[in-house]
């Protein structure tokens, strides 16, 4: 009695966790760098040799990145550029820049909206105006 | 010579020393052999309770269990993930399409720029 309860218990746990199994693999296995669209691959080329090494979650998060940006859509040659550019810096300048980030992040809106204007202001100013103030940064350090 | 070989050997061996065993032995022989099994069924399930696990369901569930709190570690590890590691992720995919680009966080000249503006 107790045994024929036990057996029918376990049926009906090996199904469900065979079938959880299936569906983890095949999660993981759904951004796997084969299953991208060209135009996906195209814009997480820079990540193409340790692609397989992400994690399932930075994979997933990263494709779908991609895929909100269609090769026609306007941001698409924006987004590449500054994907290329992030996936070049180191794994301590990547970490201290998500941490300026983060930090932007949790200020008020009216300051964020500030900072972005400065960047603008910034970003118009001639190439050497902007060396001297890496340079200034240097000094200071 | 094989195990079967030798089984059938001492088979045959034993059924000729049977039948030079007088017919009241015999008899009694037959009878305790009898007696016997009619009990194997009884004893064949109590010895399963009672004896070696492995004899009995368990050979099937421990396996069963482990397999089953393996993929249900698997799935929870696949799916989640570690949560500090995550929210790194989360934070790179949402910095990479912010208004802002990457090198405004990484131009240290634009870090010196804003402590500059920033100052009363």
């Amino acid at each position: 009695m107790a045994e024929a309860k036990f057996q029918a218990l376990m049926r009906r746990l090996v199904l469900p966790a065979a079938l959880l199994l299936g569906v983890a693999a095949a999660w993981a296995e759904a951004y796997d760098w084969t299953a991208l669209s060209a135009a996906q691959q195209s814009m997480l080329a820079p990540w193409q040799r340790e692609w397989a090494s992400f994690p399932p979650e930075r994979r997933r998060l990263l494709a779908n990145l991609a895929a909100r940006h269609p090769a026609d859509a306007p941001q698409y040659g924006q987004l590449k550029a500054e994907i290329a550019y992030y996936a070049a810096l180191l794994e301590h300048e990547r970490a201290r820049l998500l941490a300026r980030y983060k930090d932007f992040k949790n200020l008020p809106p009216d300051k964020q909206q500030e900072i972005m204007r400065q960047w603008l202001q910034y970003d118009s100013l001639p190439a050497e105006e902007k060396e001297a103030w890496r340079r200034l940064a240097q000094q200071r350090k | 010579m094989n195990e079967q070989d030798f089984a059938a050997k001492v088979a045959d061996h034993l059924d000729d020393g049977t039948q030079a065993l007088p017919p009241e032995v015999l008899r009694r022989l037959q009878a305790a052999r009898q007696q016997a099994l009619a009990h194997m069924p009884a004893r064949r399930g109590a010895g399963a309770r009672r004896g070696n696990p492995f004899q009995s369901h368990w050979r099937l569930t421990v396996p069963a269990f482990a397999m089953v709190a393996l993929a249900v570690g698997y799935v929870v590890f696949t799916l989640t993930g570690d949560s500090v590691e995550q929210a790194v992720h989360e934070l790179e995919a949402e910095m990479l399409q912010h208004e802002l680009p990457p090198h405004a966080f990484h131009d240290e000249g634009f870090q010196e720029w804003l402590k500059r503006n920033s100052k009363p």
